[in-house]
């Protein structure tokens, strides 16, 4: 009897998930930046999206694109994330980039900067993934349709957004 | 300041992000593969672990309510730790089986609406968890511990004991609603630390309020497009 052939299928697998998962950093990183302000909940926010993509990887049919598929994973994960203050995943899988390097990269002290942040604060859930995939290019349309409501209210919600932004820069951002 | 604006410095920033991502890619995707595919399995397996644990309890209260059976003051507190730890056990699996089971990549409202159901449902098995097993766990628990490893009966060690079983066994019961109120007096004073805070958010039905908070907010988001 020779010994079956399965781990080498499954290192497979898992080394695609791996290269995938490299090619998504970016997206996680920025879900992760809308909706936890402390570096460390990012770290902890992003290694839980990580986890949550390789459980739901072989779930992945390529029916929508790797990026639309990894945009709505995140964001479900992010928005169900609770800040858990002393837990961290020392073992977590592999985002291991610098996110401090990162942190550099993307956080600027400019006023749009300092206003964006202002304005996310003070967004639920909700509002936060449409600011997030607003900023991204996406279309109204296709908003909805990662988030499960119609145009009309993805819209709506921006306007009130835009309105808020307004309105915050009418008053001023503290820094 | 327009969305324009915020759009423009945006995809400045995402633009020096790629960058710097690529960069460390390149240089950390060859070792990434090797180092990780270990942990990269573990994250899909279910844990033996607690498993093991839960079974050895379940046999253990099992064998010592089989051989105590007639003796109703032993059989009592064996029997309820047993339904407890076996009720408690499918529940905590059950939830967990339902949580993995859930697409992360369905629509997010979707989504949301089955985790805010999950968590209020986990949230009000741990609250009554504690409740109950704050009762079982002591003086029941301890009789049968007793009893199973030592053989010694502790209503027969004094008559003091026996007094101190009964009280504590009504202290238990009384605690219930004390719990309750004193959590949500000294709520403030406990959320000082993560720990206090997470315990309270279950044991008090936070949990619970935070979850239908988040439905409403989902509700009235799916109320404007009406």
């Amino acid at each position: 009897m020779t010994a079956p052939a399965a781990p080498a299928q499954e290192e497979t697998e898992e080394a695609r998930f791996l290269a995938f998962l490299s090619a998504q950093q970016r997206t996680l990183y920025k879900v992760a930046y809308i909706y936890c302000r402390d570096p460390e909940d990012r770290r902890d926010l992003m290694q839980d999206m990580a986890i949550q993509l390789w459980r739901a990887f072989d779930r992945f049919d390529g029916r929508s694109s790797p990026s639309t598929w990894t945009w709505r994973v995140a964001m479900n994960v992010a928005i169900s994330h609770r800040r858990r203050e002393g837990r961290r995943l020392r073992d977590g899988l592999p985002l291991d980039f610098a996110l401090e390097v990162a942190d550099g990269a993307f956080e600027t002290d400019s006023v749009q900067s300092r206003e964006l942040r202002a304005l996310i604060d003070t967004l639920d859930e909700m509002s936060r993934a449409v600011v997030l995939l607003h900023l991204e290019g996406f279309e109204h349309a296709e908003i909805g349709e990662m988030l499960g409501a119609s145009p009309g209210a993805i819209a709506t919600r921006l306007n009130r957004i835009k309105t808020r932004l307004q309105s915050q820069h009418a008053e001023g951002v503290k820094p | 300041m327009t969305f324009g604006d915020l759009t423009t410095e945006w995809r400045a920033r995402d633009r020096a992000l790629e960058q710097v991502i690529a960069r460390q890619s390149l240089l950390l995707r060859e070792t990434l593969v090797d180092r990780h595919l270990e942990k990269v399995r573990r994250h899909r397996e279910m844990g033996p672990f607690s498993l093991v644990i839960y079974i050895a309890f379940l046999a253990g209260f099992g064998l010592f309510v089989a051989s105590n059976w007639g003796r109703w003051e032993f059989v009592v507190p064996g029997l309820a730790l047993l339904i407890w730890t076996a009720a408690m056990g499918a529940l905590s699996f059950a939830q967990h089986d339902r949580l993995r089971a859930v697409d992360f990549s369905a629509p997010v409202i979707e989504i949301q609406k089955r985790l805010t159901q999950l968590r209020a449902e986990r949230a009000r098995v741990f609250q009554w968890a504690f409740l109950t097993g704050q009762i079982l766990w002591w003086i029941p628990f301890v009789i049968v511990l007793f009893q199973g490893l030592f053989g010694v009966s502790l209503y027969e060690v004094s008559d003091f004991m026996q007094r101190f079983i009964t009280i504590n066994l009504i202290v238990g019961v009384v605690l219930i609603p004390v719990l309750l109120w004193i959590a949500h007096l000294a709520g403030p004073l406990l959320a000082r630390s993560s720990m206090g805070r997470s315990v309270l958010d279950s044991f008090t039905g936070r949990d619970l309020a935070e979850a239908r908070a988040l439905a409403a907010r989902l509700e009235s988001f799916e109320a404007e497009a009406a």
